[in-house]
């Protein structure tokens, strides 16, 4: 395979590039051009002719002294000429006056300092060719110029300018990825595109070359043959979309050197030599040679005649008509070639025609494989079209050195409107993922000027049995939330069970078992409004099996009530070591609650007696002090849940004439709503997955830990990493458009499979995923430990509803709890009470996490261990992250 | 494991011919094969004959070039340079290259040899790393009959559950079932968590059933947090019950659970994780059924450890000590009460790591210390391997172990 086969456009400029650079006169050039200087000024003497003319001349005639000299006298001659007779203008004239044109751009070239190019280099090449003393052959005997290509090494030129013709192999039309795939397809349909356009722009000029319009392009000899045999294959079937372009292509070339040679050598002449210098490539596009300076002419003449055969191939093909018979001075020099000679003595094109289709032997040289080869140079997008379209994507500005500059241009914007279309792609598939609110709320203002009811989440706490599932049924039943008739039924059947005073717990604990057993097991979560306040109530299990379901509701609330029980013997069974009321106190502390409430209840078991009360008070404060919980922060409640004394409504009983603070609920509704930040990037813990009774939809209970959502937006499920839209939101069963961080809401999630949610997941914003740890480290506190945490412990690790088994990987220093500073690096061992900073590894699936500086909700973890709580913490820092996790 | 010959010199060079007959046999196997010796088993292996030589035409129609290949059974004996155990599939491959002349294979070429229950093979080990008194306790304990214990465990919480299988020396996991239970959420919701209850009940009644056989079982446990062992055993002698009387295809296996229900143990235990399994073995009600067993006394000895380390210094010091620093030092002293191994620390392919532990093991028994070497397929052994797989209960403190640094982590 050729360097040629894998063809793209960035071929073309790399080796434009160095042919530009290579185009330099060489030594030898330069010495000739002296003598033939010295020559030409010695004949001339005595004319106007400057030193310049001469030197272009000189150069243009291939340092053939005789030739420029007859050059120079006519252009001489024409000058002076040239005013009397303007309107007369024989095909010579025209001619001469491409001739000067070219000496001028030349000349102009060197005074900018700018060297050949490909354009100037060919035609002047072109015309030295055929100036040089030639064999004589004779018309019969493949004396064409395409037939002379093969026979043409051996004329004497200078070696510098023999031409090595390389055959490179085929260059096989290969399309981008094989050509098969879409990419390609959309290529092709593209060039086809560009092409219909061109020929609209262009009026087929090309393809009439006779037409007055063309006279000047056909008496260049270089594009007049190139125009002419590209229309011949325009006339066969194969190849019709290519020789079109070319036409076009050339049609245009030829339209820009007539404007600018009509005008005097302007100004913008510079900028006009430039755009033809851009065309340059072209020749590296018929050829698959890599054309330097000495090969350029062979390239260029090895592809013209052949082009030319082929399309000659075609013998249904009616006579060329050459536009204009190549004049003598379009030919300068042609006088010792036969066919040009003829062609002087005033044979008409289509008398050469005849003479070039009765021989047979004109095409025989040129082989099938030829044939192919040339018919596949032209196969290939022309460099013109790309860089005329580059131009145009400049805007037609092309600055000095346009070619070179247009190339990587042309090169980086091909590579950038792949990378912007690829991400285009992947944008849209996120776009497309990410279907954004029909009207987008600005859910922060919605929000502050909304001013709706403040929403207090809590969560009560406390040993099992304290009375917490009935101490909130009750104040459920007081504050109306809770028809009659429900709770008579409750009644009747808790009866029927023997277990008549569970009447009021049933409100809350809905399930089977959980009403035969009478224990609550999970957390369950009511919502009712005062005149004041929404609020949403957390009943946590009291049952120490169940302290991770009651972690999972205290990581819902902002406030805690804690519920003891007063009668004899039951609040210090609940306060021992292993006791629920001090592990749920000291959970909740590190859960983030500051406020706490407790409900002093059962005091009806002690005869409302307020001994009772500031005993248990007294105890807890010392406590609940040593915990965290500030004295002011902490409220003391005389009720009965049972009873319902001081719960909705202040007790009237004579018994509790020693009260007078607030009511539960009076205390629940004077709590400050905790600020949160509700501008920043949606997090969204799930507690609860399950599919709607109705719709389609899938349902998810939770928390809005940070940000805000609403109604159509477009969310990310981690660790899962699956999409899904918000179809609908409610608060505490009241639907709503949007939601803000701190409320407990369900959401009804579309597009997206259930398999993809789990409770303890989190919903995040699609533009700042949550990344999931592997390793992290923690601040802890280590609480009462039965066996020492060391090095490699197994821990569950507990936040919200998320569990997660993780070992300790090295205990890394212990801190002082007071100041947080280091005590010692690397201990052996963590016992009760120390606080230490520890790093962990998870064990099992993802566990999305976050620091606690990021997030406050998500960076708080509490570490179990065989059934006991054995230190709760933040997480300080995310080590490293799992891979399958979804940070892209 | 069948032990069918052993011819040993003074030094413990020598082989053994040893017939695994239960996939923990491969377990001990595994423990005994060490990098250098050299195992004989019978195995199959694709012999290329060369036309050339051997078969004239290529034979078959197979390319000639090729020559033709045969699946041959042969004997070959192997220089072992890797294991490689699957505990769940009770699959062991042991490579290296052959040792032996064969008449189809040639000396040094690779070669896998995959044991086998039921099949033979001869263990030989040279002197330089020669059948250790840890080694010789393996081949006894493996063959021991009597020491054969399988329990089945099922640790489950609402949601989750683990299936597994315990032997003396592994802990298998068959199975992990999990389903996902919504809520309990207002009146008709809870039907919803009922629903899901049941069928996550169902799911794990179908694994046990997959995977226990409850005749061979000693006896099976179910351990969770709050009630949901006990509603699963429910669950199972209510289906099991209806299934008898329906006389279903399962009604065989039910049948059995029936008869087994004795067997059966209810534990409580923190969570529905595997690693709660430890804590299940050392409850009390496990350890009065199966305190013979080898996991029972390891979680117990284990969960001794840890109360003598959480003790600290109240008896006048520490008396529990873990990391191979410390032990040995603590061993050196004569210190040791009971030193917690595992048996990771024995399959070193250093013949010098393996010397040394089997040294301190055999130090401690002379001292009148008591050495249990822990299963690393066990929870309680794969907590200690944690730990540096090395720990030691003392009978006395030794205050220079405190001044010992830690660069041993």
């Amino acid at each position: 395979m050729s360097k040629y086969s894998g063809f793209d456009e960035d071929d073309f400029y790399d080796e434009d590039e160095d042919r530009d650079q290579d185009e330099v006169l060489s030594p030898e050039d330069h010495k000739q051009m002296e003598d033939a200087v010295t020559q030409v000024k010695n004949i001339l003497r005595g004319t106007t002719a400057t030193d310049a003319q001469i030197r272009d001349a000189v150069w243009n005639y291939y340092f053939d002294v005789d030739q420029s000299v007859k050059f120079l006298r006519d252009q001489l001659k024409r000058q002076e000429n040239k005013r009397t007779n303007a309107a007369k203008k024989t095909a010579g004239s025209k001619a001469f006056r491409e001739r000067a044109l070219f000496a001028d751009t030349i000349t102009c070239r060197r005074r900018t300092g700018h060297y050949f190019n490909d354009e100037d280099l060919r035609l002047s090449k072109r015309l030295s060719s055929s100036s040089k003393p030639q064999p004589k052959i004779p018309l019969g005997s493949s004396c064409l110029y395409g037939i002379s290509v093969f026979d043409g090494i051996p004329w004497g030129l200078p070696t510098s300018m023999n031409t090595d013709i390389t055959y490179c192999g085929r260059p096989t039309r290969m399309g981008l990825l094989g050509g098969s795939s879409k990419l390609a397809a959309l290529a092709k349909a593209r060039a086809v595109k560009r092409q219909q356009q061109h020929e609209q722009n262009e009026p087929m000029e090309g393809i009439e070359p006779a037409s007055p319009s063309t006279p000047s392009t056909a008496s260049q000899p270089g594009s007049s043959l190139l125009l002419n045999t590209s229309v011949l294959p325009s006339r066969s079937d194969s190849g019709v979309s290519i020789s079109k372009r070319l036409t076009s292509l050339l049609a245009e070339r030829s339209r820009d050197r007539e404007r600018t040679s009509s005008r005097a050598i302007s100004p913008e002449k510079q900028s006009y030599l430039r755009r033809t210098g851009s065309y340059s490539p072209s020749i590296s596009s018929y050829s698959p040679i890599n054309s330097d300076l000495s090969s350029a002419s062979g390239v260029f003449s090895e592809n013209m005649p052949s082009s030319f055969a082929t399309s000659l191939c075609d013998y249904s093909l009616p006579p060329p008509t050459f536009s204009s018979p190549a004049s003598p001075s379009s030919f300068p020099g042609v006088s010792n070639v036969d066919v040009y000679g003829k062609t002087n003595n005033g044979m008409s094109a289509d008398e050469i025609w005849k003479l070039i289709t009765n021989k047979p032997f004109f095409y025989l040289p040129v082989t099938e494989r030829q044939v192919e080869e040339i018919k596949s140079n032209f196969d290939k997008p022309s460099p013109d079209d790309i860089i005329k379209e580059a131009q145009a994507t400049k805007g037609g500005t092309i600055g000095a050195g346009g070619s070179k500059k247009a190339q990587p241009q042309q090169k980086g914007s091909s590579r950038a409107e792949l990378e912007t279309e690829m991400k285009s792609l992947s944008i849209q598939e996120l776009a497309m993922k990410a279907s954004q609110p029909k009207q987008k709320i600005n859910v922060v203002e919605k929000f502050i000027s909304s001013r709706r009811k403040a929403h207090v989440n809590f969560v009560v706490v406390g040993h099992v049995d304290a009375g917490k599932s009935t101490l909130m049924g009750r104040m459920l039943y007081d504050v109306g939330a809770i028809d009659e008739r429900t709770i008579q039924k409750y009644k009747r059947d808790a009866n029927n069970m023997g277990k008549g005073s569970f009447a009021f717990a049933w409100v809350l604990d809905q399930s089977k078992e959980e009403r035969e057993r009478g224990v609550t097991m999970d957390v369950a979560m009511n919502s009712f409004e005062s005149s004041k306040v929404a609020f949403t109530i957390l009943d946590a299990p009291g049952h120490k099996d169940f302290v991770p379901n009651m972690i999972a509701g205290a990581s819902e609330g902002d406030f805690a009530v804690l519920v003891i029980d007063s009668s004899p013997n039951a609040f210090e069974a609940g306060f021992v070591q292993s006791g629920q009321t001090k592990e749920h106190a000291l959970l909740v502390r590190s859960l983030g609650v500051q406020r706490i409430i407790v409900a002093v209840n059962k005091l009806d078991n002690v005869n409302w007696s307020e001994y009772r009360f500031d005993e248990v008070k007294e105890t807890l404060l010392a406590f609940l002090s040593a915990a965290g919980f500030s004295e002011s922060q902490t409220t003391f409640i005389p009720c009965s849940g049972l009873c319902g004394d001081n719960i909705v409504n202040s007790s009237v009983r004579p018994e509790l004439s020693w009260y007078t603070g607030h009511t539960l609920l009076e205390e629940l509704e004077n709590l400050t709503t905790v600020d949160r930040d509700i501008g920043a990037p949606l997090r969204m813990s799930i507690t609860d997955v399950f599919k709607g009774n109705a719709s389609s939809a899938i349902n998810v209970t939770g928390r809005i830990n940070a940000g805000n959502v609403q109604v159509g937006e477009t969310v990310l499920a981690i660790p899962s990493n699956e999409t899904a839209t918000i179809k609908s939101i409610a608060i505490a069963d009241q639907a709503n458009d949007w939601a803000v961080a701190g409320d407990n809401v369900q959401v009804a999630l579309s597009n997206i499979d259930i398999v993809h949610l789990r409770a303890g997941d989190i919903l995040c914003a699609i533009s700042s995923p949550v990344k999931c740890a592997k390793t992290f480290s923690a601040r802890v506190i280590v609480f009462q430990l039965r066996i020492p945490l060391i090095k490699g412990s197994n821990v569950l690790i507990y936040r919200g509803r998320t569990t997660e088994a993780a070992r300790i990987l090295r205990l890394s220093a212990l801190i002082d709890k007071g100041t947080g500073k280091i005590t010692k690096h690397k201990p052996r061992h963590l016992v009760s009470g120390q606080s230490a900073i520890v790093e962990l590894e998870v064990m099992g699936s993802s566990f999305p996490m976050e620091t606690f500086k990021a997030s406050k909700d998500l960076g708080r973890i509490v570490l179990r261990q065989e059934g006991i709580t054995v230190a709760a913490g933040v997480v300080e820092e995310i080590l490293s992250v799992k891979n399958e996790a979804t940070n892209e | 494991m069948k032990l069918i010959s052993k011819q040993l010199d003074k030094e413990g060079a020598g082989s053994i011919r040893l017939q695994p007959e239960e996939p923990v046999d491969l377990w001990h196997a595994y423990n005994l094969i060490q990098a250098g010796n050299i195992l004989k088993a019978s195995t199959f292996r694709r012999i290329t004959k060369d036309k050339d030589r051997d078969l004239p035409g290529g034979g078959n129609g197979t390319p000639s070039t090729s020559g033709s290949s045969q699946r041959v059974q042969l004997t070959l004996a192997i220089t072992v340079q890797k294991t490689d155990f699957d505990p769940t599939a009770g699959a062991l491959h042991v490579s290296g290259p052959v040792a032996e002349e064969s008449p189809h294979v040639r000396l040094g070429a690779y070669h896998t040899l995959d044991l086998a229950l039921h099949r033979a093979f001869t263990l030989s080990k040279l002197s330089n790393a020669p059948w250790d008194s840890v080694a010789l306790q393996t081949v006894a304990s493996a063959c021991d009959a009597a020491s054969r214990a399988e329990v089945g465990a099922v640790v489950l919480q609402p949601g989750l559950a683990n299936i597994c299988l315990v032997t003396e020396h592994m802990t298998l996991l068959r199975q992990r079932v999990e389903v996902a239970i919504p809520r309990k959420r207002a009146a008709d919701s809870a039907v919803a968590h009922d629903k899901a209850i049941t069928r996550f009940y169902s799911a794990v009644a179908a694994a046990m059933q997959r995977h226990f056989d409850y005749g061979v079982l000693k006896a099976v446990i179910i351990a969770s947090p709050g009630f949901s062992g006990e509603q699963l055993l429910k669950y199972l002698l209510e289906t099991a019950a209806k299934d008898v009387d329906t006389g279903s295809s399962t009604a065989g296996s039910n049948k059995m659970l029936i008869k087994s229900k004795n067997n059966f143990m209810l534990v409580h235990c923190a969570s529905g994780h595997v690693h709660a399994l430890n804590e299940v073995l050392r409850a009390p009600e496990v350890l009065a059924r199966l305190a013979d067993t080898k996991f029972a006394r390891e979680s117990a000895t284990l969960e001794k450890f840890f109360s003598v380390l959480s003790e600290g210094d109240e008896g006048g010091g520490v008396k529990a000590w873990y990391g191979p620093k410390h032990v040995a030092a603590a061993v050196d002293r004569g210190a040791v009460k009971t030193l917690l191994i595992s048996d990771r620390l024995f399959r070193s392919d250093d013949v010098k790591t393996r010397k040394h532990y089997v040294a301190m093991v055999e130090q401690v028994r002379s001292q009148g210390g008591e050495a249990l070497v822990f299963s690393s397929l066990h929870e309680s052994g794969k907590q200690l391997d944690q730990f540096t797989g090395i720990a030691a209960i003392l009978n006395f403190p030794i205050p220079e172990l405190e001044e010992m640094s830690d660069d041993d982590e």
